[in-house]
């Protein structure tokens, strides 16, 4: 029979074992000292945080306004700076068209941007897409910021004004991010970018311009572009003749899938207008305002007027292909 | 209880509640009741160094990194993600902190890469936050976007002194409670002893007081 001393004793003794467990159990001195294996990096989300990113944008956005109202070496140096890619191609050209004023609508940014998605993951290019209003003409633009590789900063590369009526889709949760879409991934889609891009490009030239099935040209930008097509020819008549095409540039698409499965592409369209004099032609007359690109007032044989087109196009899994939003600019010219 | 129990019970308690008591008044003294640690490192070479979420990111408390350049140099530093930082340093020369010794309050930094210092940093967009100074310079990381890495430069030469704070007013009140505990295994040590072994605390009076005597006789 066990003693009431004993059992005493063995509750002591199971008490202090407890308690010693308790304190130097596995890992559990750690755990009370709040130590903990450092948390792994979640790869699948936008790269940076929200506010980061929109102070990017906005800074991103200011310097791209001032670099617009500089004149001179100052204003190449600030435009290379804080441009890339399209947005830069249409600055230099805005330049030398003698076009770029300090109330330039392509690069004025009235009104703070709006952060709308970052592209998901570590790897680069990073994107930042935002937007902003011009009060006074209410217009919305979209902005695409490019980040090429870990050393290179953010830059502009498309700031693309939206069509009338357009709307974008929901970009989803901002810190989630939004995948990116190679160019020739056409999974969930009606076309792949490249596809979606290279047959709206066809369906805007002349003179036989290309509509695919699943592409929607007849939005404004389109039309106006027709309609400046035929009065070009009629104005030519039988002095020459206009073909005009538009082609990707490479290397310039992006493209992010948005929350709800659409997916909105960048591209760069390089057009050409090539007017070819008749044979009973003996020279063309190059439009005064033109003269700065082409370097010439008159052709003997062609003139040729090269523009780039910043496009915006959703890319729908069921549909047309839709623009979004567009803009042009006159980059350069030459005679024959 | 059979006294071999009791005999057992009053060694391991005794010694594990010693330990908690030592433990546990080194802890409090070397916290500090702000519970304040402290780990610190000296760049060997002139490199960028790079501090890991394996410093910065193991406690859920506010770290602060401070560093020191040397006389007339200006310290620069920004904090990143892990892979941004990773990849911005690339397999230039760089010294990175491998772990940290708590009880030495040291960091433990390795070298590795080789070739040219990497390009100017300050101008990449993958900054959280940046700090540049003459003096020693700080940043603080909330532990809200670990985990994360700071990557230090000096123009000139190296850094003097890298230090990374940690505060965790837990540690003082969890040394305090340590003790406390050891305490009380100690004195359950002395009951279980006495129960075991009757006469022990007699024997011991009194085998102190015979050493007490003689070294009293000794000095007379």
């Amino acid at each position: 029979m066990t003693r009431p001393h004993s059992r005493r004793s063995w509750r002591l003794l199971l008490v202090a074992f407890l308690a010693v467990a308790t304190l130097t159990g596995c890992g559990l001195p750690q755990r009370l000292a709040g130590v903990s294996p450092a948390p792994e990096q979640v790869a699948t989300v936008a790269p940076l945080g929200a506010d980061h990113a929109t102070r990017i944008a906005a800074r991103v956005l200011d310097a791209a306004d001032e670099a617009d109202r500089k004149s001179g070496d100052a204003a190449a140096a600030a435009r290379q700076a804080v441009l890339t890619g399209t947005a830069l191609a249409a600055a230099n050209g805005r330049v030398a068209m003698g076009t770029a004023t300090p109330s330039s609508a392509q690069l004025s940014r009235p009104e703070p941007p709006k952060l709308l998605a970052m592209s998901r993951g570590q790897a680069f290019p990073r994107l930042l897409l935002a937007t902003n209003q011009d009060p006074q003409s209410r217009r919305q633009y979209l902005d695409l910021l490019v980040s090429p590789q870990v050393t290179a900063p953010f830059k502009l590369s498309y700031r693309v004004p939206m069509m009338a009526g357009a709307s974008l889709p929901a970009t989803g949760d901002v810190g989630r991010g939004i995948p990116m879409v190679a160019a020739d991934n056409a999974t969930g889609l009606v076309l792949s970018p490249k596809a979606a891009v290279e047959g709206y490009a066809a369906a805007l030239g002349t003179p036989d311009p290309s509509v695919g099935e699943h592409i929607d040209a007849g939005d404004s930008f389109a039309t106006a572009l027709k309609a400046s097509q035929s009065t070009q020819s009629s104005a030519l008549g039988s002095l020459a003749s206009l073909k005009q095409t538009h082609t990707l540039a490479p290397d310039t698409l992006y493209a992010v899938r948005l929350a709800g499965g659409d997916v909105l592409v960048f591209a760069q369209l390089d057009r050409a207008d090539v007017i070819t004099a008749s044979a009973n032609t003996k020279e063309l007359k190059v439009p005064e305002a033109l003269q700065k690109l082409t370097g010439s007032a008159t052709a003997t044989s062609s003139m040729t007027i090269n523009a780039v087109e910043a496009v915006a196009l959703l890319i729908p899994a069921q549909g047309k292909v839709k623009l979004l939003g567009a803009t042009d600019q006159l980059v350069s010219g030459s005679v024959q | 209880m059979p006294p071999i129990a009791k005999r057992t019970g009053a060694i391991v308690s005794a010694v594990l509640g010693l330990a908690l008591v030592v433990g546990g008044v080194w802890l409090a003294l070397r916290v500090g009741p702000s519970g304040t640690l402290t780990l610190s490192g000296k760049p060997t070479a002139d490199a960028t160094v790079v501090l890991t979420p394996q410093v910065l990111n193991r406690i859920d408390s506010d770290t602060t990194v401070t560093v020191t350049p040397a006389p007339g140099a200006t310290v620069w530093m920004g904090v990143a993600s892990p892979s941004d930082a990773d990849a911005i340093v690339g397999t230039s020369p760089v010294i990175r902190t491998v772990g940290a010794n708590g009880v030495r309050g040291t960091l433990t930094l390795a070298s590795f890469g080789s070739g040219q210092k990497v390009a100017p940093l300050a101008g990449a967009d993958i900054w959280r936050a940046t700090a540049t100074g003459s003096g020693p310079t700080v940043l603080t990381l909330t532990q809200e976007r670990a985990p994360e890495s700071v990557v230090v430069r000096t123009d000139k030469g190296k850094a003097a002194q890298v230090r990374v704070t940690v505060e965790h007013k837990a540690w003082f009140v969890e040394a305090i409670l340590g003790g406390v505990v050891g305490l009380v295994l100690t004195g359950v040590a002395a009951f279980l002893a006495h129960s075991a072994w009757p006469g022990l605390g007699r024997e011991v009076l009194g085998h102190l007081l015979r050493i007490a005597g003689m070294l009293r006789r000794r000095a007379s």
